[in-house]
């Protein structure tokens, strides 16, 4: 009987992550109390990255096999045995069959005031050219010698937009998609820092200090008809993009129809709150060491920092060139902000510009540019798609 | 190799680029084709009538003011009943129902807003 005592005890150890665990399961337990740390303390992006962190320290420990695959057994005596699957693998089917992105999209759509883009459509223009990033860095990942599928969805990193970043990633390069995904949402964090300096760089302080001409206000009919002929605009010229395109799109018309309201809370809240924390636990499921402990990894994460500085520089430079163009009413501060981290990079160019003339205040002109790139990046996005997919 | 980096890229640039120049065209296009749309059936309203009664001229043109005066004095109520409301609730306690907003002026600010409100913020 003691015997059999000591065995329980031995199994019960065998089985124990503490024995099983190797250094890089350490270590990746390691990266993710830092990711918890900079999510909690420092507030970077908390909303994605507590799930994500914490996706990733249980996908790490061994003998969880939270992300097991399930799989039918065959029996000595013939008979067959269904083995399910691991909680993390059921959950993460959302992203690797591309569900939860644009979920998320529907309810950034429905939380999203198209109003000074429709009033201002020349900041179309400035979401396109921040887009701008996302193909730079798509030929800098190839010349490091990355497949063009991973170098499509390592790009995507340059629009600067969660979902897309990850539905991109879970079809063209799902053994990266924890890399990216951490690299992009820390990098919106980041948005604050890294964006200023390029700004002021390009810039002139004349250039800066233009105070743009009130928006005009912009009818019900045409926030309705907006998300309408967006789908069918972009949808019909790249069906990729449509899924991307079409949720947000739906989102926005939830909100602007004004009929639907149950629909439109429930999409900006509850729905929002639920697939993110799905979506945050699968990504971070997907980082396993193997995964995640690469030089690839540090490669994606530079190559995220050079496609927001690319997309940064690009929307300002057409700024620039509208400034130009428009006869000095176009203040190009607000071309950064077409690297759609929305709000983030809008407030950036408000505060950039605040800083050289205290009374101007270009927020709202900020966001018609910002929206724009969400829009450009998923275009862009579909463009990968078609290509690689 | 080289072939399809240089590819992916132009394609890519140009249809973001082409698909939010036609989107933003179409946008621009907005007001006017809404514009044009209810000129037009402003336009048919006013054949109709003027088939009809021979001096619409006059009662078009005072109709068209008292419209236009109507909405201004729709909005100025509307105006009034915010400001009268704001008044109200910085009085808090002190408000009673004898006081009544006559005419209001817009005074333009000597500096901005977020100015005045942080200065305010950190005297109170």
């Amino acid at each position: 009987m003691f015997q059999d005592f000591a065995n329980a005890i031995t199994n019960l150890i065998d089985k124990s992550g503490y024995v099983n665990i190797d250094l890089k399961g350490l270590l990746m337990i390691f990266v993710a109390c830092v990711l918890i740390y900079l999510a909690i303390v420092k507030k970077y992006e908390p909303l994605l990255l507590v799930p994500i962190a914490f996706g990733m320290i249980l996908t790490n420990i061994p003998g969880a096999n939270l992300m097991a695959e399930p799989f039918t057994e065959i029996l000595e005596d013939g008979s067959e045995k269904l083995n399910t699957g691991g909680l993390l693998w059921y959950l993460s089917r959302g992203v690797k069959w591309g569900i939860f992105p644009p979920l998320i999209f529907m309810g950034v759509g429905a939380m999203t005031d198209f109003g000074p883009l429709i009033a201002n459509p020349k900041a179309l223009l400035l979401g396109a050219a921040a887009q701008l990033g996302i193909f730079a860095t798509f030929i800098g990942a190839s010349a490091l010698g990355f497949t063009s599928a991973q170098a499509g969805a390592i790009a995507i990193i340059g629009g600067a937009d969660g979902p897309t970043a990850i539905y991109v990633a879970s079809k063209l390069a799902p053994g990266m998609l924890g890399a990216i995904a951490i690299a992009a949402y820390s990098y919106m964090a980041l948005v604050p820092i890294i964006q200023p300096p390029i700004m002021k760089a390009l810039t002139t302080k004349q250039e800066r200090m233009v105070k743009m001409d009130q928006l005009r206000p912009v009818t019900k009919l045409e926030r309705v008809l907006f998300p309408i002929i967006v789908t069918l605009l972009v949808s019909l010229l790249i069906p990729d993009a449509t899924a991307l395109v079409g949720m947000l799109m739906l989102g926005n018309l939830f909100k602007e129809s004004g009929v639907v309201e149950r629909l439109n809370k429930t999409a900006q809240n509850e729905l929002m709150n639920i697939v993110t924390i799905l979506l945050g636990v699968s990504v971070g499921a997907t980082a396993t060491s193997d995964n995640f402990l690469t030089l690839e990894t540090l490669g994606i994460i530079g190559l995220g920092l050079v496609a927001f500085g690319i997309g940064t520089a690009g929307g300002t430079l057409l700024g620039k060139l509208m400034y130009i163009l428009s006869g000095k009413k176009i203040n190009p501060l607000i071309g950064s902000a077409g690297v759609s981290a929305v709000p983030m990079a809008a407030r950036v160019s408000q505060k950039v510009g605040q800083d050289e003339n205290p009374s101007n205040f270009l927020l709202m002109h900020a966001m018609g540019p910002n929206v724009a790139g969400v829009i450009g990046s998923a275009v862009a996005a579909g463009v990968m798609l078609s290509f690689f997919a | 190799m080289k072939n399809i980096i240089l590819n992916v890229t132009l394609v890519g640039i140009s249809v973001v680029f082409l698909s939010l120049i036609a989107l933003s065209f179409l946008v621009y296009l907005y007001p006017k084709i809404i514009s044009f749309f209810k000129r037009k059936k402003s336009d048919t309203d006013k054949d109709i009538k003027k088939a009809k009664v021979k001096n619409p001229i006059k009662e078009d043109i005072t109709s068209a003011t008292e419209k236009q005066s109507n909405d201004n004095d729709i909005e100025d109520e509307e105006l009034i009943a915010v400001i009268t409301a704001a008044i109200a609730a910085s009085m808090g306690h002190e408000y009673s129902s004898k006081v009544k907003v006559k005419s209001f002026k817009r005074v333009n600010a000597s500096s901005p807003v977020w100015n005045t409100s942080g200065r305010y913020e950190s005297l109170n």
